[in-house]
């Protein structure tokens, strides 16, 4: 069942002499469920493609459609709502509002549907995290590797139906990237959530559904993953 | 060049937007102080150039001197001119009823002595010989002896004597001097004139003044001195008098903050106290601006200063970069704002000369007095201020590790205990009013600033505006208020004579209102039984009681205006002969201070005769029936006369009847004229001094040979008004000069502050935040700025009102009443929050809208 369709995405940096093409004319079919890994050389558009379906970073050509619905097709407060709802991102940078503390950067899209805490899944992932220490803390009082797992916390609290996250592990040691993986993967079973995950970790690539390479904003390979 | 230096021209560039807040703070503080300046010494500049030609330009004044001073003072170099008057002499002013000031003091004026000190003449011309003379107004109104135009005097003239020393106007008055006459001359009074300044209020003798021919020969002399520099006229007559008296022209030296007459007390403390208060709070404002400028940016700098001690920058080449950068700061933006100082004060002197001239001096023009030492000031006070501000980050860095500098970010310095908010805020007001209290507490530092000088300019909009208001309470309390501006009175001129001026003076510029007016003499015989009870005592045992009024006729649309104004109806005829309104009041108590009335008639209307008072005898033969309806109205003023003391106010009683023009004529049928009290003309004018020239001029073409006085009431009244109005021009350009630098100051915070938030907003937005929660956000932020400085500023302002007002009480106008403020006060409220607001909203219109991943890019790379 086709859940996402992307068609003849482009992203075009600068103009005249300088532009940059981050995306050029990328089309993709995914099914609801389904786990993606995407990989490429740094520079390659990968970050851009997520940020794309993310809906923060209107294409300069092409459309998204998720359930149906073109995702740049919807008015600003509706994109707003989409974010919110039907999105969990984890960005590549720490992407954390300073004033907030650990509990509140988390239950961040529930607050702004003004609906009420789901307490018990809040202390179930602050347990996954490893954050019931730091529950009060705000982000500057965080380690990189903390943050990254309270953005991850974010990402899943709201249960959103397609998860991205662009290079989760990046700054984090074997351990902590095990870990995070694995929670990942556990939350996209458990609650049949697409996943796309941007990833440079052969052994993190491999444990998807699908691997699509990315070169030159375009989409190379697209192969199912062939398991034992 | 240094290679720190280009590091700090290239980091300017860099961050522009940093750079550019920074001199529009350098700027805008160096214009407002350049202008404030302009504007106060063009303002003392104009109405001393006001003050000198209505009472000469003169500084100071030497009386009674020889030739040999006078040529000793033309020597001087520090004197710029010299004008001389002679002294003629003192004569006994004969039936003079002041005591104090027995005598005639006749000077003689050449050309010269004309044309630099100004005479303003009530009627009649000036003398062309030395045997015509001008006499003083107040000869009349404070002598008691009333001298009119083509009088014959002769008089005793010589010098007073105390013992073997002649005393000069300066002495006043003393029962032991004597007057030594020497000489009998004779002069004809060909005008009338107001006193002149330069006749203090103690001096013995009334100025008259003759012209000087070759018949005058005086060996003494009046020397009127201008110096090229104001200021040092006192230490110059006090130095070079030689044992003369001499006086200083205080009128003019006020305007300098020279003056020492006692009367002028008030007006020094208040030129030096509001010039200071102001001017303070200009630079106070202004070095905060540009503190602020450089402050908002604080942690950026820093991150730079640590980024070079990181390669191994002395603290010496650091303090050097950052000075050299408030150097190329100052260079750019201390000229752009002495011009744009400049220039906005120009265009301020444009928009307001036209009102200027109109109601202070005519013929003076107001223009812009630029002040070299307050511009090398000016610059010099910025430049200072930018090398504080600029080194302060500085020195913060020399005391921090050089690490700590690099990372440097408004986040490392968040206390996580002053983020927890109350849950009610969020269940109320949901999570931007949680957002916003965070933001409020964690930027708390930042905006001090916006909420000080919030604060600041509602504290100095309000208690300005109660001054302005106290003041106009003080004014409608003292001011003589008359019902026109420009008045012409005669007493002889037939009425014929009369309407055909008034027709001539039909097309008079800026007059918006005239008429004419009579105020005839006539005894009014009324029945005993009319009188009230009250009246009962002037009754005696007479069965008719012949009372003397007065009749004002008024021209047709006048007296229509005055009933309407009353809200009377007009006349009914009745068919029993002649009816007319009038005011009929006794004095209830002659003791008490305030003047309270009762009815003198029992009853609403009375039926009486009334009979003309012709050559100062009431003529019965001419007695007439009429009805009178008693009103209450206020009785017009009449046109001016030398007999100004007003006759009703020696009675017990006010009598006095108000009848068109056409009565006047129907009355005096029978041929006779009855004594007229005063017959004129009266003008409404938005120009007086202009107008009264162009009448001045309409009644020589015209050829008026009667007696008459023409004065214009709106410049005697205008010394008040024009205090005001400086008053008020100067409040109100006080006022929007605190504006704009608590604009400017919120302005550069704000969007200074919302520029380093970009970041974070588009955060927000990528986890879901809509613009409505976004505004929303922005809204309570703005709340609560907003609330804080209104919570500071609002019971300070009243505070601040309330001294103002205890202020004037105890300084004498004990008769205002306390206003709290409401007006201004609610004009506060409104003005700060759109003034955030907006600034918030500008701030951001270009974020809502921008690609997210554009913003959030710098931490992508
Ligand atoms: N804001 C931007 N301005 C200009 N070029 C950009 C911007 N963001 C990304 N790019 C360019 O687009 C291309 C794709 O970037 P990105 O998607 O971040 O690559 P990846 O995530 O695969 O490393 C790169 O060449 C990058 O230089
Ligand atoms: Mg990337």
């Amino acid at each position: 069942m086709e859940f996402l369709r992307i068609e003849n995405l482009c992203k075009f940096y600068g103009k005249g002499e300088n532009q940059v093409t981050a995306l050029d004319h990328v089309s993709l079919t995914v099914t609801k469920g389904e786990f993606i890994a995407i990989v490429g050389a740094s520079g390659s558009g990968k970050s851009t493609l997520l940020h794309a379906i993310a809906g923060v970073d209107v294409p300069s050509s092409g459309n998204i459609y998720l359930n149906g619905q073109d995702v740049y097709g919807q008015s600003r407060e509706h994109l707003a709502i989409f974010r919110r709802r039907q999105i969990g991102m984890v960005y590549q940078f720490h992407n954390l509002i300073p004033t907030l503390n650990v509990v509140e950067n988390i239950t961040l899209p529930v607050l702004m549907d003004r609906r009420k805490v789901n307490q018990q899944r809040l202390n179930e992932l602050l347990a996954l995290l490893g954050l019931e220490e730091r529950k009060y803390h705000l982000p500057n009082q965080l380690s990189g590797g903390q943050q990254q797992r309270v953005a991850i916390g974010r990402a899943l609290m709201n249960v959103p139906a397609v998860m991205l996250a662009d290079e989760p592990t990046g700054s984090l040691d074997s351990k902590n990237s095990y870990e995070i993986m694995k929670l990942l993967k556990e939350s996209h079973k458990k609650y049949q959530q697409t996943l796309l995950l941007v990833t440079h970790d052969e052994s993190i690539a491999l444990q998807a559904d699908r691997i699509i390479t990315i070169a030159d904003g375009k989409v190379v390979r697209d192969g199912r993953v062939k398991r034992p | 060049m240094n290679i720190f230096y280009k590091i700090a021209l290239r980091g300017m560039q860099n961050s522009r937007a940093r750079t550019m807040v920074t001199i529009i703070g350098v700027a805008l503080s160096t214009a407002l102080i350049t202008a404030v300046i302009t504007f106060g010494v063009s303002l003392l500049n104009y109405a001393a150039e006001g003050a000198a030609q209505k009472y000469g330009a003169w500084q100071g004044l030497f009386w009674d001197v020889d030739e040999d001073f006078i040529q000793r003072q033309n020597n001087n170099a520090a004197v710029a001119q010299t004008i001389q008057t002679e002294t003629v002499g003192y004569a006994m002013l004969r039936g003079g009823v002041n005591a104090d000031k027995p005598y005639l003091y006749i000077t003689s004026f050449d050309e010269e002595a004309f044309a630099a000190l100004p005479i303003s003449l009530l009627s009649g011309r000036m003398p062309e010989n030395s045997n015509e003379i001008l006499i003083a107004s107040h000869v009349a109104a404070n002598g008691g002896v009333e001298l009119s135009v083509g009088d014959q005097l002769t008089l005793g003239i010589g010098q007073r004597m105390a013992g073997e020393q002649v005393l000069s106007q300066q002495d006043a008055y003393a029962a032991d001097e004597l007057l030594q006459v020497e000489q009998e001359q004779t002069y004809t009074v060909v005008g009338i004139y107001l006193r002149p300044s330069f006749e203090a209020y103690t001096a013995p003798g009334y100025t008259a003044i003759t012209k000087t021919d070759a018949a005058t020969t005086a060996d003494r002399f009046n020397l009127f001195v201008t110096l090229h520099q104001p200021w040092q006229i006192r230490s110059y007559m006090a130095d070079t008098a030689d044992g003369y008296d001499y006086s200083f022209n205080n009128k003019v030296l006020r305007f300098w903050g020279l003056s020492e007459d006692s009367a002028d007390t008030i007006f020094n403390t208040l030129l030096y106290a509001i010039g200071g208060v102001v001017l303070a709070i200009v630079v106070v404002g202004s070095v905060f601006l540009i503190y602020n400028g450089f402050s908002i940016s604080l942690n950026e700098r820093i991150q730079q200063i640590g980024m070079l001690a990181s390669v191994g920058a002395t603290a010496g080449q650091l303090r050097s970069v950052v000075l050299f950068e408030g150097l190329c700061i100052g260079l750019v933006g201390i000229p752009i704002g002495i011009l744009l100082g400049l220039c906005g004060m120009q265009i301020v002197i444009w928009a307001v000369a036209q009102r200027f001239n109109a109601i202070l001096y005519d013929g003076v023009p107001l223009v812009m007095q630029i002040s070299i030492w307050s511009i090398v000031g000016t610059v010099l006070l910025s430049l200072l201020t930018i090398f504080i501000s600029a080194y302060i980050p500085a020195a913060k860095a020399s005391n921090m590790p050089v690490m700590a500098c690099i990372r440097q970010s408004n986040e490392a310095m968040l206390d996580p205990k002053r983020m927890n908010t109350p849950k009610w805020l969020y269940r109320f007001f949901g999570l931007e009013g949680m957002l916003a209290l965070k933001n409020f507490r964690r930027n708390r530092k930042q905006y001090g600033s916006v909420v000080l000088s919030l604060v600041l300019s509602v504290v100095l909009f309000v208690s300005a505006s109660a001054f302005v208001l106290d003041l106009r309470q003080t004014m409608e309390q003292t001011a003589v208020a008359t019902t026109y501006d420009i008045g012409l009175g005669t007493q002889d001129m037939s009425d014929a004579a009369l309407l055909n001026l008034y027709d001539s003076l039909q097309q008079i510029n800026g007059v918006y209102e005239s008429a004419y007016q009579a105020v005839v003499e006539y005894r009014c015989d009324i029945p005993a039984d009319g009188f009230s009870e009250q009246a009962a005592a002037m009754v005696a045992d007479r069965d008719v009681v012949g009372l003397p009024m007065e009749i004002h006729f008024l021209d047709d649309a006048a007296y229509q205006r005055l009933l309407a104004y009353a809200g009377v109806e007009p006349t009914v005829e009745d068919g029993q002969g002649m009816h007319l309104f009038a005011v009929a009041k006794l004095r209830a108590d002659s003791d008490a201070d305030t003047d309270s009335y009762v009815d003198l008639f029992s009853s609403g209307s009375i039926y009486a005769d009334i009979i003309p008072v012709i050559h100062g005898v009431a003529d019965e033969e001419q007695e007439q029936a009429v009805s009178i309806t008693l009103v209450e109205l206020p009785l017009p003023d009449i046109p001016p006369t030398q007999k100004q003391t007003s006759y009703s106010e020696q009675r017990e009683y006010v009598f006095e009847a108000v009848a068109p023009w056409s009565l006047k004529a129907q009355l005096e049928q029978a041929g006779y004229t009855a004594d007229c009290r005063v017959n004129g003309i009266t003008f409404c004018s938005v120009q007086p001094s202009q107008s009264v020239t162009e009448i001045r001029q309409v009644i020589t073409d015209v050829g008026v040979t009667d007696q008459y006085f023409l004065l214009n009431f709106a410049e005697i009244l205008e010394e008040n008004k024009s205090y005001i109005f400086i008053a008020n021009v100067f409040a109100y350009t006080f006022i929007v000069i605190i504006s704009l630098i608590a604009i400017a100051n919120v302005f550069n915070t704000i969007s200074t502050n919302m520029r380093l938030r970009r970041h974070e907003f588009a955060m927000l937005r990528s986890v879901g935040m809509s613009d409505r929660m976004f505004h929303r956000m922005l809204c309570f932020e703005c709340l609560f700025y907003g609330m804080k400085a209104l919570v500071w500023g609002l019971p300070l302002s009243v505070l601040a009102a309330w001294l103002i007002y205890s202020g004037l009480f105890f300084g004498g106008a004990d008769t205002i009443q306390f206003i709290i403020p409401w007006g201004s006060m609610g004009i506060s409220v409104c003005s700060v929050l759109i003034v955030i607001g907006v600034t918030m909203m500008y701030s951001v219109r270009k974020m809502k809208t921008e690609n997210i991943i554009d913003a959030l890019g710098d931490a992508l790379l």
